[in-house]
């Protein structure tokens, strides 16, 4: 019983410590956030403080374009996570379940196009994407960020379904179901932490994604959060306190976002865990 | 067929720009002249004589390997602790995937702010608690700014292994632990027994794609120090936008990509070969 | 399991495709493959804050009502806007007009793309020095220029019962006295391989009659002459300056501009500079009582008395609606709010002529009217300056963007003041460079 204890305790400080070096940095960016401007540059700084100022996060929300950026930005991560997760689930699937002729060459090229360092992708994306009428839309840029995050997902959902044994498939086929419906009702459940981890990553790339955003939209309403927050830097001189600010307000939601998510990253074998 | 929609996708706005790209390396071209002269392998022979191309080639292996093992060990360490039910876990897996949710920019300049030597945060605690006598200059070091950098990128992307390793622990059958208990094994037998091998493909398969990943990172290099202080942190993308945008040879740049991506190539044959990541793991048949 | 071998010879097939494929991509979309419009222009602007965004959006409805001439701005930022022109251009689409540092210019109009501007430089009187000449035109419309000069802590100054410095040694003297880490530093070394680090070399270097290149006459050309008698010694001298100097500076061993201008505001930098004023505007914002006591001065002199020039203007895209874009040059130079745009940033956008700075209009400007001092002290020091470009000859120097574009002089000071590495090497090896990249520009070019 203590023994038990012991170890839980453990566990405890040892993910405290973990936790110390994962959020310490969160917390003196909303530290830093607000501060008053005229604070900002007077170290040594306290840790642990009462006095708050919202004056960054007015100027954010008066004196910049934040709300749009933000806006951009979801639609822009919205897009790529559909797409994504309905293209590798269905691409995923079949890489699992079967064996055709150019499987091995896909599997490979999808590898291939993920291997490309972005850099110097811009360029040939900017003129193929200018030629076919996608530069600063929002569907061109969703298609990009999509061409970074599809063989990445394809990958995880294949890796997913290989978990999910394929005699609980034929148990549905037998029961008179399309292979389509034991798809969804049967394998998708398993495979779900796939999903949220494909939707995860999707997200994720499509939100702090730079340079395509950079090279593609032109317009400053155009521009995504990351862009956006480029242009609080004022040739040289940048607006630290914008910056906290906006950083505090990117996370809160993306932070609810994560709350909400995780949870079904628990939803293991569906044997009631 | 299922696989459709992914191969229009992936034609359309992958293999045609990587094909363009790609071909620009057997080019002179520079930035701001549209014709392209046929060079051959003229811009092959230029880059392998010059010895930053090695060095940071070297740079590179440094910091993929760096990284990827750091990310590995974070994404153990908060998988398995955060696999257990303990008070708070759901608010504490939220943090950790958090870094991996904000925009670059933020995080490299947020970093810049909390280890800069004069009036970042770290080197107030550290000098405050008399670790060291003179503040550390985590990003201008010579020997400090590659560590430096491991950690960031460590901080921002060991949530990418976090998750995966915890979606695959999940899914590892309970039965497993119960059987190798009642065989008499303790904590470590169990985690080495029956906990790595189902998480072997999981690891190799975050081992892989990350090490492309962190092999082809150039935003958070170029953002804290632009390859500096004298090129100690100047990976091969760094050096390759340096050709681009400094020297505006985008024939040469393109030629350097074209070996960073054969690297990779050869990489992944290996991988394919020796570490077989399509041998699934059989599961309760 | 098939393996291996299919999958690499359809492997090679495939990439055959596709490189065939790549191949022809480059002559199917031509150059002009967007047809250019008549009614468009595209202006790429280096200068992005909200003051100056505000004036061109003003002007350009002015100037659509006019000629009916829609006016797209872009905003790059300061450290992507190469990047944005050369994507520009590379694919086909050039911008009307890109206004930035003619420094960067040069570079694009060495590649002859940009459009020859002669006429808009006789109409608007642009003077003498800050012309831009590139193979027999004139490439640039200069608008502003900046200095490199220093900025002071006149209250710590005081305290120490000390009086600005007058030659090298008294420099080092006083921020040898004002020194005392960590609490106050003396002043600021960057040394590291960016902008800030270069220029303060720069403009060290035309303090003491250092340089970069010579003119060979009998070769009719500029050649490196940075490690050549009688000049290596002047360039030892300044390095070895930076360095002794840098005893009293934090190590700052990757400081851009935002970190110089950071750096000062804690407070603790008796001695900084900057090229311009944007750092007086900067601390205003965030160190709003250290502001009165920020005053300008000029950096030391040794052999020489010059400094370094950062001329910025418009610069006209070869083959874009060139008519369009010198029509609101024009339209822009002579509309009334020219010097609101120049108040965007006070005392830091300092305009092209003389005249205009001892202007009423000019001058009526609050943030102006408080700090004369700057603008006196800015009058005092005109046409003492140098564009880097012009420091080593009368004819322009084509060859300065092999050691600007990779901030060389910035690395000096890295290797000199990080590495600790001594100078004659260090300045041997940063000729070598040159002189190597010079060979394969000059040989790239015939081809």
């Amino acid at each position: 019983m203590t023994y038990d204890f012991a170890k839980r305790w453990m566990r405890m400080v040892t993910l405290l410590v973990g936790m110390t070096f994962v959020a310490f940095p969160l917390y003196w960016m909303f530290m830093t956030a607000l501060t008053p401007r005229s604070e900002l540059f007077k170290p040594p700084y306290q840790l642990l403080r009462t006095s708050y100022s919202l004056q960054n996060i007015e100027e954010l929300f008066s004196a910049t374009q934040f709300l749009t950026f933000m806006t951009n930005s979801l639609i822009v991560a919205f897009g790529a996570v559909v797409i994504n997760v309905i293209a590798a689930t269905l691409a995923g699937y079949a890489l699992s379940r079967f064996n055709f002729r150019f499987k091995n060459l896909f599997v490979a090229s999808t590898l291939w196009t993920y291997m490309f360092p972005p850099i110097l992708l811009v360029i040939p994306l900017y003129i193929i994407f200018s030629a076919i009428g996608f530069r600063n839309t929002y569907t061109g840029l969703i298609l990009a960020h999509v061409s970074i995050s599809l063989p990445l997902n394809i990958w995880i959902m294949w890796q997913y379904f290989q978990i999910v044994p394929v005699s609980l498939e034929e148990a549905a086929w037998t029961s008179g179901a399309s292979r389509l419906r034991a798809l969804w009702e049967v394998c998708l459940p398993s495979a779900l932490p796939g999903i949220i981890s494909t939707a995860i990553f999707a997200f994720a790339l499509s939100w702090n994604d730079f340079s395509f955003a950079f090279i593609l939209q032109t317009d400053t309403s155009m521009y995504t959060l990351p862009v956006g927050l480029a242009t609080f830097v004022e040739q040289s001189a940048i607006h630290w306190g914008l910056i906290m600010a906006s950083s505090l307000l990117v996370s809160i939601p993306t932070f609810g976002l994560v709350i909400f998510l995780q949870r079904y990253l628990m939803q293991g074998f569906g044997l009631g865990r | 067929m299922a696989i459709g929609p992914a191969l229009i996708l992936l034609v359309a706005t992958a293999y045609l720009p990587i094909a363009f790209a790609l071909t620009l390396g057997f080019f002179h071209r520079t930035a701001f002249d549209p014709r392209m002269t046929w060079a051959g392998l003229a811009n092959f022979s230029w880059l392998l004589h010059q010895p930053d191309l090695w060095a940071a080639l070297w740079r590179s292996m440094v910091f993929t390997i760096g990284s990827v093992v750091f990310q590995i060990a974070f994404g153990l360490f908060f998988g398995l602790l955060l696999n257990k039910a303990i008070l708070g876990r759901g608010l504490m897996r939220s943090l950790v995937i958090l870094p991996y949710m904000l925009p670059t920019i933020v995080i490299g300049l947020v970093f810049n702010w909390i280890l800069n030597p004069e009036f970042g945060v770290v080197n107030q605690i550290l000098l405050q608690l008399s670790i060291v006598s003179r503040p550390v200059p985590f990003f201008g070091g010579l020997h400090t700014a590659m560590p430096s950098m491991i950690l960031v990128t460590g901080w921002q992307y060991g949530s990418f292994a976090a998750l995966l390793i915890l979606a695959r622990l999940q899914s590892i059958n309970p039965r497993l632990y119960e059987a190798a208990r009642t065989c008499g094994a303790g904590t470590w037998r169990c985690f080495w027994d029956v906990t790595l091998p189902n998480l072997r493909s999981t690891l190799l398969l975050i081992a892989f794609l990350r090490g492309i990943w962190m092999f082809n990172k150039f935003d958070l290099i170029w953002i804290i120090t632009q390859g500096g202080p004298l090129k100690a942190t100047e990976t091969l993308p760094i050096y390759v936008y340096r050709i681009a945008f400094e020297d505006f040879n985008f024939g040469r740049a393109s030629a350097a990509c074209l070996l960073m991506f054969a690297i990779l190539l050869a990489v992944s044959v290996v991988y394919f070969r020796y570490f077989s990541p399509t041998k699934e793991i059989e599961v309760g048949r | 399991m098939k393996k291996s071998s299919r999958f690499t010879r359809r492997g090679i097939l495939k990439s055959g495709l596709a490189v065939g494929a790549g191949l022809a991509a480059p002559r199917i979309i031509s150059r002009r493959a967007f047809a250019m419009d008549a009614k468009k222009v595209v202006f790429v602007s280096e200068e992005s804050s909200p003051a100056a965004q505000a004036i061109y959006d003003a002007i350009n409805k002015d100037f659509l009502a006019k000629t009916g001439i829609t006016v797209t701005m872009e905003y790059p930022g300061f450290d992507k806007i190469d990047q944005r022109v050369a994507t520009l251009i590379a694919a086909g689409t050039p911008a009307e007009l890109v206004w930035y540092g003619d420094g960067s210019a040069m570079e694009v109009a060495l590649h002859k793309q940009l459009a020859p501007v002669d006429d808009l430089v006789k109409e608007l009187n642009i003077p003498e020095n800050l012309r831009l000449v590139v193979d027999g035109h004139d490439r640039s419309i200069a608008t502003s220029q900046q200095f490199v000069y220093g900025w002071y802590r006149s209250d710590l100054y005081e305290k120490a019962g000390e009086a600005p410095y007058k030659d090298w040694d008294s420099y080092l003297a006083v921020a040898k006295k004002l020194n005392n880490p960590p609490n106050q530093y003396g002043n600021l070394v960057p040394s590291s391989q960016k902008g800030a680090s270069h220029l303060l070399m720069q403009t060290m270097m035309q303090k003491n009659d250092a340089h970069w290149f010579t003119f060979d006459t009998a070769k009719n050309d500029y050649v490196v002459s940075l490690d050549s008698p009688g000049n290596i010694d002047k360039v030892i001298e300044t390095l070895d300056f930076l360095h002794h100097a840098h005893d009293f500076s934090p190590e700052a061993a990757n400081y851009s501009w935002g970190d110089l201008m950071s750096q000062y505001f804690t407070g603790r930098v008796a001695n900084s500079y900057y090229v311009g004023a944007r750092l007086l505007q900067q601390v205003e914002k965030n160190a709003p009582d250290i502001a009165p006591a920020t005053k300008p001065i000029s950096l030391p002199a040794n052999k020489s008395d010059s400094y370094y020039i950062s001329v910025q203007g418009f610069h006209v895209g070869e083959g874009s609606n060139v008519d369009g874009a010198k029509e609101y040059v024009k339209f822009f130079m002579n509309h009334p709010d020219y010097i609101k745009w120049l108040h965007s940033v006070p005392l830091h956008i300092i305009p092209a002529k003389r005249e205009t700075l001892h202007s009423k209009a000019y001058q009526d400007n609050p943030e102006i009217q408080k700090r004369m001092d700057v603008l006196n002290f800015i009058d005092s020091i005109w046409g003492k300056g140098k564009p880097s470009y012009y420091w080593d000859g009368d004819k322009l120097n084509p060859y300065v963007g092999l050691y600007e574009n990779e901030n060389l002089g910035g690395w000096m000071l890295a290797e000199r003041n990080i590495a600790g590495r001594d100078s004659k090497s260090i300045i041997q090896e940063a000729a070598a460079k040159i002189r190597k990249k010079q060979a394969d520009y000059i040989a790239s070019n015939k081809g």
